[in-house]
């Protein structure tokens, strides 16, 4: 295999690697946490409506009832127990250390844009190489179809 | 516009991954014959000898005399030295066969795929 089909493999795994960093599905740093203040914003809504609920319960004598309701799950709770700093604190000091730097969703977008535009070329060129070589070169196996059948070889 | 695609071209790659996943497989089947014949011939081996046989190299180092004395077969052992040396080069035959018959499937795969959607061909 050539030098040139290896340095154009290496930088299209480089470029590949980047891509799976920047998936839109992803968020940075400052991302997660607008999630969790979201999060425990709505924890807090909720707490405050089972406070009254609670409190309605206590007072008509009825049996307390804290089972989280559907989709609801026990951020509710904590933050009726604890207050919602406390449980925004203590989430942002369990998850943001583990969510690794990105960039925000703009930036990503733009430098996707870029990476695509640039494997495009480097995995055309490199199609071409093994087409042009004429010896029997396999052929990547995440290489993609619509560009390995659109060099004519 | 629309694109155009070497569809001969995808086709020709399915079927050289086909015949590549058949190579692979042939190889394996003959590694296990081998290993078979081996274990047979080995037991062959050990059941004349009055001393434990799997090391050959030790046995094979005494002269015919004393391999005589201990029912050591020392051309059999030879061979089986030699088809032992077979086996593990065509092991790594398989395995590379098997490493590139699987790169070559799972490409063949999506062209397979690709070549099937609509307005491709």
């Amino acid at each position: 295999m050539s030098a040139e089909i290896i340095t154009l493999r290496e930088r299209i795994a480089t470029l590949q690697a980047e891509a799976e960093i920047h998936q839109p599905s992803l968020r940075s740093p400052a991302e997660a946490d607008e999630q969790l203040m979201t999060a425990v914003a709505r924890a807090a809504e909720i707490a405050h409506r089972d406070a009254r609920t609670i409190a309605g319960q206590l007072g008509n004598g009825e049996r307390l009832r804290l089972e989280p309701r559907d989709g609801e799950g026990v951020l509710p709770f904590l933050v009726m127990l604890l207050g919602e700093e406390a449980v925004l604190d203590g989430l942002r000091q369990s998850v943001l250390p583990h969510v690794p730097k990105r960039l925000d969703a703009p930036a990503r977008a733009k430098r996707l844009a870029e990476i695509r535009k640039e494997l495009d070329i480097l995995e055309r060129a490199e199609e071409r190489l093994i087409v042009d070589s004429g010896e029997v070169i396999a052929r990547r196996a995440d290489a993609r179809p619509e560009i390995v059948l659109e060099i004519v070889g | 516009m629309k694109k155009r695609y070497d569809i001969a071209k995808g086709e020709r790659l399915i079927e050289e991954a086909h015949a590549k996943m058949g190579a692979a497989s042939g190889l394996s089947q003959r590694c296990t014959e081998l290993t078979l014949d081996i274990n047979s011939q080995a037991r062959e081996l050990q059941q004349g000898c009055t001393v434990a046989a799997y090391d050959f190299a030790a046995l094979l180092e005494m002269s015919p005399e004393q391999q005589k004395r201990v029912n050591f077969d020392g051309a059999k052992a030879r061979a089986l030295v030699a088809m032992r040396e077979r086996l593990a080069n065509l092991a790594a035959q398989r395995d590379k066969s098997r490493a590139e018959a699987s790169q070559a499937y799972e490409l063949a795969m999506k062209l397979k795929t690709f070549l099937e959607t609509p307005g491709v061909r």
